[in-house]
């Protein structure tokens, strides 16, 4: 898909063809929203949320950085707002269940212990302050260097740097028993 | 600055590079259910929009900055106001000292000598 292409073209009217964007970024958006949100964020809501506000910001999107820089940075924004909109206390609750697994899984107790870990994980995830959660669920993305990060938030690699260093140490305080 | 690779080996971040969500999301056709009925700004409607925001945050600001020095002038007169009081009641007390202070040790001779 040439995405520069796709949006001159919905831009001059063809909005039909925001549907290959949506295709193409809905499930990096939702992974994305899912690792911010905590525990009781609704995921699907907030990925509609996103793709919603992205249409309405195309016209601002100058094609100097990449779609995807951009489309992150309007995710982090959303669910950033959504969080402090809530003023959530995250606490575990019985409303997310753990993920299915496949019944004939080969060793069901430490997929429950790893289940439990990643659970514990975003419940502490959702205690770090929004930029630190930020940058370090940006850091989790392979292909995310600091300088993509700090694009996204808008400030230095050298904040994004320590930003991460501090979002570790405080996870690792968390989960650490 | 250190090679990102190099951290990226931390177990919370592979722990963290491993969640998912695990559901499958497929939001193509409530969003674009929305967008069709959303009307994509012009570049001048755009433009104009920006326009209208350096005016509004000009506009803030300047109302800050009356509100501000009209706050540091109303505490500075007061203040003054203030100091003038106090100055003015040691210009009495000090005065009423004077006058009174020889008719007390007056009063004081007298009585140690009665």
């Amino acid at each position: 898909m040439n995405e520069e292409e796709v949006i001159r073209d919905i831009l001059s009217g063809n909005v039909n063809r925001y549907a290959e964007i949506v295709d193409a970024y809905q499930t990096i958006v939702a992974n994305l929203c899912y690792k911010m949100g905590g525990l009781k964020l609704d995921i699907e809501e907030m990925t509609q949320q996103v793709f919603v506000e992205l249409y309405l910001a195309l016209p601002r999107f100058q094609f100097k950085s990449k779609l995807s820089t951009f489309i992150y940075r309007i995710t982090v924004n959303v669910v950033c707002k959504e969080l402090k909109h809530q003023k959530r206390i995250i606490v575990p609750t019985d409303d997310n269940p753990l993920p299915d697994r496949p019944a004939d899984e080969p060793n069901v107790e430490q997929s429950i212990i790893r289940d439990e870990q990643l659970r514990q994980l975003r419940i502490a995830i959702g205690k770090l302050n929004p930029e630190q959660r930020t940058a370090l669920v940006l850091y989790t993305y392979d292909n995310f260097s600091y300088n993509d990060i700090a694009e996204v938030m808008q400030c230095t690699t050298a904040k994004v740097e320590s930003l991460i260093f501090r979002a570790r140490k405080n996870l690792r305080k968390m989960l650490t028993p | 600055m250190k090679e990102p690779g190099h951290t990226k080996q931390d177990p919370i971040v592979q722990q963290l590079q491993s969640l998912r969500y695990p559901g499958t999301i497929d939001v193509t056709d409530a969003v674009m259910a929305k967008v069709r009925t959303m009307p994509l700004l012009t570049p001048y409607q755009l433009r104009r929009q920006r326009f209208q925001r350096v005016v509004t945050a000009v506009a803030a600001c300047a109302v800050f900055a009356v509100a501000l020095n009209v706050t540091i002038l109303f505490t500075r007169s007061y203040n003054e106001a203030q100091i003038s009081d106090v100055i003015a009641s040691v210009y009495n007390y000090n005065a009423d000292y004077e006058s009174t202070s020889p008719m007390h040790e007056m009063a004081a001779i007298e009585y140690l000598y009665d």
